[in-house]
């Protein structure tokens, strides 16, 4: 027994020795590829494989089923769309569909086919197969995802008035069509992959991108090889024509450590959302870190329980948004490629404005605002009115590792000026639960696309999850659906946009941005208009 | 039983000292550590250990020292909750199947079975999907995960006390049977189930700090012990006292109150 019991502290040191030993070897690993590849400007070179560790399976290549980044991640690289957003200022540009016309009143969109395009299987693309992928998602809406049935809100019908031109005509307004045809969502499948049930597509897509899918295994791995003969990528690429790679491999690695560990140790060349605490140190042992923000609705807290108090206080509402530091939460828990919120959208978004002022980080006006709303400090520090507390739920689900630590941050500088933040991390269902009961207060969220429509999230229109009434803000963004041209649109957009922090219906903390990193032989890796993957025809591997 | 070490062996004491340390810390969380175990202070985020910081500080620059302190009145409640809600459970149905035999024994016994045949920790998980997260349904998760190997042994006992001559003499002196179940055989029949509770107890520190390393306890900014040690994962490279003090506190208490198990074994 003695014996016993003297070795385990020996143990316990022996395994802390060991420990400090991995540990220092990871060090001399990050120390050592720093010196060791000086910046490449060769030309490109054919062949090799990328692999990819993702956060998330991509559950499905089927461009219909997910919209969250690892699916479209894979998904992009498969399947071609009628139009492009350039990146660089978020234009729509020609892509399949060589030129287009829409309406003035947006119902009417016809688009003129490039005539040298085919699928991977060798079938052409025509009119006929366009038409029938968008019979085929509307006899499907109720397996298509509903954020892709939603933009084909009003769709009546596609018809074919020659073997290259198509023409999609709407029942209602539907200005932000055309940038949903630029999204993998709304992509082109061939005729063979149509014919199968949608069950089926999971790992069987045929698409006319610059690479084919060759297997697909779940929560392992994705394959994709070069398709030989592409010529028609964007006009934005710089390899408009057959990629270089000869084949991507996308691994699935849920563990952030884990992730950072495998692209150090060259088990993967590229890893998808690098947490925030490691760029520093990737970056340091010389790998490019690859970031954009994503275009759409900031993150931010959306007041969800106006139909009662204390929200329903427009000036509560604005006293959240000065009592918030953006820029310390960024500081803290993220890294420096995020960026604070300067309004509803983030930078990234076509039709952006920038409202910072209007938001900008100042307790004492948040104090004041509070003051003026009857709210009074009690004896703890909390603010009370008639002997209620100044207490909100804020409810978040756990699908950005950044989201707890920054709530708690908030809930910090909340409580500076007096209001007690209580955060709730839910599941979906909760979640949900708790915006239609309206126990909850404030939703940390944030949303994704590349189109001013994303502004009708704070519409009142139905399913209005977030209980908005806001008659005037609803008219414009009725208007701004029924506009075909797009700077009388961004026009509307930027109304919107000010419409929306005046009455405080989001309380903006900073701007969701996606973070890879690559090793340093990779080149070329770009991230879409939506700050997804892009298709990786121009990414090249040096020695 | 016996507190004194068998056996020599120095063990036994420290594990009392540090098990007290530990409910010096959950009862009166202040005196160890005054400070607020939620107040960040972002300029000091992710310091090493020091004399200031004996365990260091986290992402948000709190106290890391103060957090585990705090935490330890939720961990050991919780612990202390689910431990007590299978020793009741499982000696209720321990007693009632050794006292009763007979068919009651029988189907009892089964479900037993059936319960031990799952692992204890997929169960308090399947219990968890069905109480929803929190807390306290971990604990009672935890405890009912635990209730069949005490009913075993309460059994066991009760089985072998029942054939005792003074059981049979009470019987025969014409008390009621809930009189000789209640002062004859639980006395008599408690000592192993004491043994098992001092180890149901370390088990039940590990179950709530892994359902909560999992996320189905505590809301934030709330410090559990399994709660910082999940938070401390992502900081594996930068940081490594985020998850080792923490993890180290869990396994030394775990195993201070296992060596005590050993010591107060009849």
């Amino acid at each position: 027994m003695s014996i016993r019991s003297r070795r385990f502290p020996r143990l316990l040191v022996a395994a802390a020795a060991l420990t400090a030993l991995v540990l220092a070897g990871c060090g001399d690993d990050a120390s050592d590829d720093a010196g060791s590849e000086p910046a490449d400007v060769a030309s490109p070179r054919p062949g090799g494989t990328l692999t990819v560790a993702l956060q998330t399976d991509p559950l499905s290549v089927d461009p219909r089923a997910y919209t969250f980044g690892a699916a479209v991640y894979v998904t992009r690289q498969v399947v071609d769309s009628l139009v492009a957003q350039d990146p660089a200022d978020g234009s729509l540009v020609p892509w399949l569909a060589e030129s287009w016309q829409v309406s003035p009143d947006a119902t009417t969109f016809t688009f003129h086919l490039r005539d040298d395009v085919t699928f991977s299987d060798g079938t052409p693309l025509t009119a006929e197969v366009v038409k029938a992928n968008f019979d085929d998602l509307t006899a499907n809406q109720a397996t298509v995802n509903p954020v892709i049935v939603s933009q084909l809100a009003g769709f009546e019908a596609a018809t074919v008035t020659d073997e290259h031109t198509v023409e999609f005509t709407f029942t209602e307004h539907n200005a932000a069509f055309l940038q949903a045809t630029s999204e993998p969502g709304l992509g082109i499948l061939a005729p063979a992959t149509l014919a199968l049930p949608v069950q089926e597509r999971t790992a069987d897509v045929v698409g006319t991108g610059p690479f084919v899918l060759e297997s697909y295994e779940k929560d392992a791995e994705v394959s994709l090889g070069r398709r030989d003969g592409y010529a028609w990528a964007p006009p934005f690429r710089e390899n408009t024509g057959a990629a270089y790679l000869d084949q991507i491999v996308f691994t699935v690695v849920p563990e952030s450590a884990v992730r950072s560990g495998s692209l150090e140790s060259d088990q993967v060349l590229a890893i998808a959302d690098v947490p925030a605490q490691d760029v520093a140190a990737l970056r340091d042992g010389g790998y490019a870190i690859v970031d954009r923000p994503n275009p759409g609705v900031v993150y931010g807290l959306l007041p969800v329980s106006t139909p009662r108090q204390p929200l329903d206080d427009v000036d509560v509402r604005r006293a959240l948004s000065h009592a918030i530091d953006g820029t310390l939460v960024r500081d803290t828990v993220l890294s420096p490629e995020f960026a604070p919120a300067t309004g509803v959208l983030s930078t990234t978004t076509p039709g952006y404005v920038d409202l910072g002022d209007e938001i900008a980080f100042d307790p004492d006006t948040a104090r004041e605002l509070l003051d003026g709303a009857g709210w009074r400090e009690g004896a703890d520090g909390t603010r009370e009115r008639d002997g209620q507390r100044l207490r909100l739920v804020a409810a978040f689900l756990d699908d950005f590792s950044a989201n707890q630590p920054a709530l708690e941050l908030i809930a910090a500088q909340l409580a500076d000026v007096g209001v007690e933040l209580e955060l709730a991390k839910q599941a979906p269902a909760d979640l949900l639960a708790g915006l239609e009961n309206v126990t909850t207060d404030l939703l940390w969220n944030s949303v994704t696309r590349a189109e001013g429509d994303i502004l009708r999230s704070f519409s009142s229109a139905p399913p209005n999850y977030y209980h908005y009434d806001d008659p005037e803000l609803d008219a414009l963004l009725t208007e701004q659906r029924g506009i075909g041209d797009p700077g009388r649109r961004a026009d509307l957009h930027a109304e919107i946009q000010r419409r929306i922090i005046d009455q405080a219906l989001i309380v903006p903390v900073f701007e969701q941005t996606a973070v890879l990193a690559t090793s340093a032989s990779v080149h070329g890796l770009a991230l879409g208009a939506n700050s997804r993957l892009d298709q990786l025809g121009d990414v090249w591997l040096s020695e | 039983m016996r507190l004194v070490p068998r056996r020599g062996g120095s063990a036994p004491v420290i594990s009392v000292l540090w098990l007290t340390a530990a409910a010096a810390a959950a009862l009166t969380p202040g005196l160890l550590a005054p400070g607020d175990p939620s107040a960040v202070e972002p300029a000091n985020r992710l310091r090493p250990p020091s004399w200031q910081h004996l365990f260091g500080t986290d992402e948000l620059g709190r106290d890391l020292f103060t957090r585990v302190v705090h935490g330890a009145s939720i961990s050991l409640t919780a612990a202390l909750v689910a431990t007590a809600v299978g020793l009741v459970l499982g000696s209720a149905l321990g007693l009632l199947a050794g006292f009763a035999r007979g068919w009651t024994d029988t189907g009892v016994m089964r479900v037993v079975d059936v319960l031990l045949s799952i692992p204890s920790l997929l169960l308090s998980l399947a219990l968890i999907a069905a109480l929803g997260p929190g807390v306290w349904n971990v604990a009672v998760a935890v405890g009912l995960a635990s209730v069949a190997a005490c009913a075993r042994i309460m059994r066991s006992e009760v089985l072998r006390v029942r054939e005792s001559l003074f059981v049979e003499a009470a019987h025969a002196g014409g008390a009621r049977w809930s009189r000789v179940l209640l002062r004859h055989v639980l006395p008599n029949a408690t000592g192993p189930v004491a043994a098992l509770a001092a180890l149901e107890f370390g088990a039940a520190i590990l179950a709530v700090s892994a359902l909560s390393f999992l996320g189905y306890g505590v809301q934030p900014p709330d410090p559990e012990w399994g709660s910082l040690v999940a938070t401390g994962r992502d900081f594996l490279r930068e940081a490594w006292w985020l998850a080792l003090l923490p993890g180290c506190t869990v396994a030394l208490t775990v195993l201070a109150s296992n060596r005590l198990a050993r010591a107060v074994r009849p």
